[in-house]
């Protein structure tokens, strides 16, 4: 056999990203956490049924954002994470084999995120079948994907770095403190610091930077339209409360890449471990 | 070519405009009606007919002049549509139109200086003040519609769709195409009126008070002004059952006292910085039974003393109460704080100021709420703590943390444990439930 034939034996990577997507899907059919995920998502899109009247429609945007910063976040996290230990035991084997780790951990990646955010995105569908559909309510959706999705990338990146399950859940635990409490205590914190006062562009970027503070200020803004106070704070915060949907979009496409990034490093990690 | 055909375009528009706003009228129409007030005697009813009647009118005798549907008064632009100067006019049923734009000097589709001038039923456009009162008591405002230059163009601008521009509803500092209009109905230096059932839309202020005294404001509906109501230097009036909507700012009391606020729905002022009601030193003033839903900041109480707030239902805005420590002698009781992202924005510890009286406090969203002995008083006090304080003015970006859920975590937390360095009320005796209870 020549090298020119050897070469012909590798998977594409285009073969290796499609395989390893249709391995991703049919391992989340026997996880339960997709369904665990899915009935959670169901049962806070259920929620909005319990405003009653005009409130209907505004309302169906509240609960579906303390749905998503109370619990679907953690749920999609948790989902990520168990994506990420699901081949554990396999984990040597599909690290030796030709294609590499890079189209793998892309076609797993890929899997994890359309999984992930096609079930988030259940979450409308009680209010949109009770007539609820408004702009609210597509911008609640719509971020609830994206910070499901985002959540569960660093589910999926920690499990990389994290192999252990019990230390893997404890850590995504932390996490979601963190993302969820930890940046609002810090920046609380800070606030009256004179450094952070006087500059309060860097104070506002880490605030912008956390996709489940960007989400809540996106619905507040896009549901309450009420001029927060915060809007007298100087350019940053202006330019945020008139782009604050597209600056959501965005920095969940960033912090998708930037969990991708992690994942393969944790991944690489691991292997150069070996 | 194509500039010209611009130019072309806009000229023919410009003038197609111009015939639309120009009076349709024949003056001689306008001669004979102001031969028949001539020649009326005091106490007569001049009866006017459907038709397009040349102003300015000047009536200075006591006389009713009463409009049938379809009458019009038009103004000539350079001033007043119709001037009073007797007592005991009454006017009714016109459609008044086109005085001057001259804010100096005050102009008016009616401007009155006679005492207990009556007008009602008429409905008022392209003018500058709609109906301005000046030191004439006892006058009467009724079911008039008036409609200022913004009423069809231009709505309450909406931070996300308009863009954020912070300050343009600051108080008078900055000049928008509202400061260029007149207000809705204007009282200057007078007593003793009342003004019920008038509708306002779309000019600079709702109602203006200015050393105005002892007046009754009664089911009022006034949207998308600037200042729903401005009030300054004007004691003992009475407000109920008026609703102050979609306005820029909201309203705006000052320097006066001895009011009572009854009833009223204070709803959606929301732009930047706006009120639902804002009170500066306003004191020995009834606040009750009022609606002050969605807006930027519900009600705001700056140097203050002596005003009871009972009753009220404070809903879903930004901050639903902010009281300076400058106001003291407050009496708040019997209020529902529901679905506001701060219910209360104090810089201290605000005991200048009772938050029970009589034994009944107030209902707070999210109150621990034990009642033991089921009197529908909760048996534990209730903290309502501000974590931001004085941090909105020096740092106004803290704001974006409202509703987090680290804020609320501490909410929750402060709440349970008095630290006296935190700025916030107490409630000693919180009401369990938003019901009204005799």
């Amino acid at each position: 056999m020549n090298a020119v034939s050897e070469v012909h034996m590798l998977p594409s990577v285009k073969g290796v990203v499609s395989a390893a997507l249709r391995r991703e899907w049919l391992s989340h059919r026997l996880n339960r956490f997709l369904y665990a995920h899915i009935a959670l998502v169901l049962v806070i899109g259920a929620l909005p049924l319990l405003t009653p009247g005009d409130g209907f429609s505004r309302g169906a945007a509240w609960w579906l954002l303390h749905g998503v910063l109370y619990a679907v976040s953690l749920s999609a996290l948790l989902l990520g994470l168990s994506s990420a230990h699901a081949e554990a035991e396999e984990h040597v084997w599909i690290m030796g084999q030709p294609g590499g780790i890079g189209p793998w951990l892309t076609g797993k990646a890929a899997g994890l995120v359309m999984l992930t955010g096609g079930s988030t995105a259940l979450i409308g569908g009680p209010a949109l079948a009770m007539g609820g559909a408004s702009r609210e309510l597509a911008v609640a959706m719509s971020g609830a994907v994206g910070v499901a999705v985002v959540c569960a990338l660093a589910g999926f990146a920690l499990g990389f770095w994290v192999r252990d399950g019990v230390r893997g859940l404890i850590a995504a635990v932390a996490v979601w403190f963190a993302m969820l409490f930890g940046v609002d205590l810090l920046l609380l914190a800070v606030a009256g610091s004179p450094w952070v006062q006087a500059h309060p562009d860097a104070w506002i970027a880490v605030l912008m930077a956390n996709p489940l503070d960007a989400f809540r200020i996106t619905v507040l803004f896009s549901v309450e339209r009420a001029a927060f106070s915060g809007l007298g704070a100087g350019a940053l915060t202006n330019w945020w409360a008139a782009n604050a949907v597209g600056w959501l979009g965005g920095l969940c496409l960033a912090w998708v890449a930037i969990g991708g990034v992690i994942a393969w490093l944790g991944l690489r990690r691991r292997t150069d471990d070996l | 070519m194509k500039r010209g055909g611009a130019f072309g375009a806009f000229f023919l528009s410009s003038l197609i405009a111009g015939l639309a706003m120009a009076s349709p009228v024949d003056a001689r129409l306008g001669d004979a009606l102001r031969a028949r007030l001539a020649e009326a005697g005091e106490g007569a009813t001049v009866v006017v007919e459907a038709g397009d009647y040349a102003g300015p009118l000047a009536i200075s005798k006591a006389v009713r002049l009463v409009g049938r549907p379809g009458a019009t008064l038009w103004g000539d632009e350079k001033t007043h549509v119709v001037t009073i100067t007797a007592a005991d006019v009454e006017i009714s049923g016109f459609t008044i139109r086109g005085s001057g734009r001259d804010l100096g000097k005050d102009q008016a589709a009616i401007h009155t200086t006679g005492a207990r001038t009556f007008i009602h039923g008429n409905r008022i456009t392209d003018s500058l003040h709609g109906i301005y009162v000046r030191r004439a008591n006892d006058c009467t405002i009724v079911n008039n519609i008036i409609l200022g230059d913004g009423a069809v163009a231009e709505a309450v601008a909406d931070p996300l769709s308009g863009g954020l521009k912070p300050g343009e509803s600051e108080l008078c500092d900055v000049e928008s195409p509202q400061d260029r209009r007149g207000n809705g109905i204007h009282l200057w230096n007078s007593a003793g009126h009342v003004i019920t059932g008038n509708t306002i839309m779309g000019t600079r202020d709702g109602i203006y008070f200015s050393f105005t005294d002892g007046t009754t404001v009664r089911d009022n509906t006034i949207t998308k002004v600037r200042y729903g109501l401005h009030y300054m230097y004007s004691d003992e009036n009475t407000f109920e059952g008026n609703l102050f909507s979609e306005n820029a700012a909201g309203s705006a009391l000052m320097y006066s006292k001895g009011i009572v606020l009854r009833g009223n729905r204070f709803v959606a002022n929301r732009s930047h910085r706006a009120y639902g009601i804002l009170f500066q030193s306003v004191d020995d003033t009834r606040v009750e039974e009022n609606l002050i839903e969605g807006n930027t900041l519900g009600f705001y109480l700056e140097n203050s003393n002596n005003v009871t707030v009972r009753g009220n239902r404070v809903v879903g805005n930004y901050i639903g109460l902010r009281v300076s420590d400058s106001t003291a002698g407050g009496r708040f009781h019997e209020n529902v704080f529901f679905g506001n992202i701060h219910p209360v924005e104090t810089s201290g510890a605000n005991q200048a100021n009772a938050w029970t009286v009589d034994g009944r406090g107030n209902y707070w969203e999210g109150a621990l709420t034990l009642d033991l002995n089921r009197d529908g008083i909760a048996d534990l006090p209730h903290r309502e703590p501000d974590l931001f304080g004085g941090w909105r003015r020096s740092f106004p970006a803290v704001g974006l943390l409202s509703a987090s859920p680290g804020e609320k975590l501490l909410r929750l937390i402060h709440s349970r444990i008095a630290l006296p360095s935190l700025p916030g009320v107490t409630d000693t005796r919180p009401l369990i439930t938003t019901r009204k209870t005799p």
